[in-house]
């Protein structure tokens, strides 16, 4: 007798993954004010900082719970971490360093990274990096030309940033300190992928990284902001744009990697390995990231995942905190209904994808919210945002990948190409 | 720009036979994966992305 969809998706639940990245709000404040940030106004407006008894809590329980991944990477985001100074962090890295060799010295490595807006970074920030250089990272947001960067990133006065944050990477790059860039792409940007492009190309060798975000919500009054399934050939002629220029780049003897297509080209490695998990079972794995707000509240499932949303789903107006860190053991957390809950919730979500999507195997997975919050139901298929997000950079990523197989590889493999084939959805 | 209209799971399937045999050693938008880069990034929630 075949299973209803929820008895499937709790014989799929799956276990639970290694903690490998944990997420700490240090503070919810921002000195910034951009236009598409996700998180509240009065929450960046509000000066807090997470109190070093809360680190000390949490870590001694997560050092203790045997369930931390060899390697753990601990990253400062949501909010501006440098709105508190580099004492607070050398503070809190000692700490977790010293907590992690009294508790798990033998089995756990941790790698410690801050993300940041740039603005405030200044000398003293400089020999903070560089004092940590060996085990802690930079990130820098930063939208790329200034018309594209100024367009959202404003201050509370709604003046532009785009000089300060080209500052803040100046004296990183004059420091010797390298950064990843992370850079949020707009409708604006699709208009100018050679400028975007080029902006971050010409900074690479001061660059660990280079990644692009579409944002994580398609629907905003802004229509810069926006987008919907009718902009699939944009986004694609977009992503195909840009990979023409890291082969011209290439073909004139240079490099310069952008992450989200070795990252997609690691899913079609990963997508049929027979025995292993799935890459989409994998990336949002319960427990795999962790967030903790600055007042303690603790969220699995998706790196960076607020309270705040889907605040009445489970009944305690808390979203999808699986508690307090002060009010609740981790371990009870790990153990509690809520998390199964949720879990069942994603795996129903999960076996719907698999049920109807080609790009299954090749997805990362990350939209069960989406559809909840589109359709008012975990059991959904696609969303616009995995649309944009997924299928078309993976048909941008393959329909490269065929072309230069078809062009470069000589052998019985090659491919006919027809040249008025023209991307269709 | 020239695309193939072949299905995805078709376009799938190739590209990762590619990858596996190393034809896609040259390919230069993306750093050929290593074993050790199987293991995907984690999942980013509606409240932002890194």
């Amino acid at each position: 007798m075949l299973k209803s969809n929820r008895e499937q998706a709790l014989l799929a639940g799956g276990s639970l993954s290694p903690v490998q990245l944990v997420v700490l709000q240090g503070t919810s404040f921002c000195n910034l004010n951009c236009k598409y940030c996700d998180l509240s106004d009065e929450s960046r407006r509000t000066k807090s900082a997470m109190e070093p008894r809360l680190i000390e809590r949490l870590f001694t329980e997560l050092f203790q719970s045997g369930r931390l991944a060899p390697v753990v990477t601990v990253v400062w985001h949501s909010g501006e971490p440098l709105t508190l100074p580099p004492s607070y962090y050398d503070n809190a890295i000692g700490l977790i360093l010293r907590l992690r060799d009294m508790l798990a010295a033998a089995n756990v490595s941790v790698r410690f990274a801050i993300q940041t807006n740039g603005v405030l970074i200044d000398d003293d920030w400089c020999r903070f990096f560089k004092r940590h250089e060996e085990r802690l990272h930079v990130g820098v947001s930063c939208d790329g030309p200034s018309d594209l960067h100024d367009s959202y990133r404003l201050n509370w006065n709604g003046r532009a940033t785009h000089l300060q944050t080209i500052r803040g990477m100046d004296l990183l790059s004059r420091s010797g300190i390298k950064y990843k860039i992370i850079a949020v792409v707009t409708r604006k940007t699709l208009r100018r992928p050679e400028a975007f492009y080029k902006f971050f190309f010409e900074r690479r060798e001061h660059l660990s990284g280079f990644h692009f975000n579409v944002l994580a919500d398609g629907r905003s009054p802004d229509p810069d902001l926006a987008y919907s399934a009718d902009d699939r050939l944009a986004y694609y002629s977009f992503y195909r744009r840009l990979l023409d220029l890291s082969r011209e780049t290439h073909n004139a003897g240079d490099e310069f990697e952008i992450l989200n297509f070795s990252h997609g080209t690691a899913r079609i490695l990963a997508s049929k390995d027979a025995g292993g998990p799935m890459c989409f079972d994998e990336a949002s794995a319960p427990l795999k990231s962790l967030n903790v707000d600055s007042r303690g509240n603790v969220t699995a499932f998706y790196a960076g995942l607020s309270i705040d949303v889907l605040r009445d789903e489970y009944g305690d107006g808390k979203g999808l905190s699986l508690g307090n860190i002060f009010e609740m053991p981790f371990e009870d957390m790990a153990r509690s209904k809520k998390l199964q809950r949720i879990m069942e919730d994603f795996a129903i979500s999960r076996r719907s994808c698999e049920a109807s999507c080609e790009y299954f195997s090749v997805c990362s997975g990350g939209f069960e919210i989406s559809k909840k919050q589109r359709f008012g139901t975990f059991e959904a298929a696609e969303t616009v945002e995995c649309l944009i997000h997924v299928k078309t950079l993976v048909d941008a990523l393959l329909d490269d990948i065929s072309a230069y197989l078809d062009f470069s590889v000589p052998n019985e493999n090659r491919h006919a190409l027809n040249p008025d084939d023209r991307y269709q959805p | 720009m020239t695309v193939q209209t072949n299905s995805t799971l078709d376009k799938i399937a190739r590209a990762e036979a590619a990858l596996k045999s190393g034809l896609l050693t040259n390919y230069a938008p993306a750093k050929p994966p290593t074993p050790a880069d199987k293991k995907t990034p984690s999942s980013w929630g509606p409240a932002m992305r890194v």
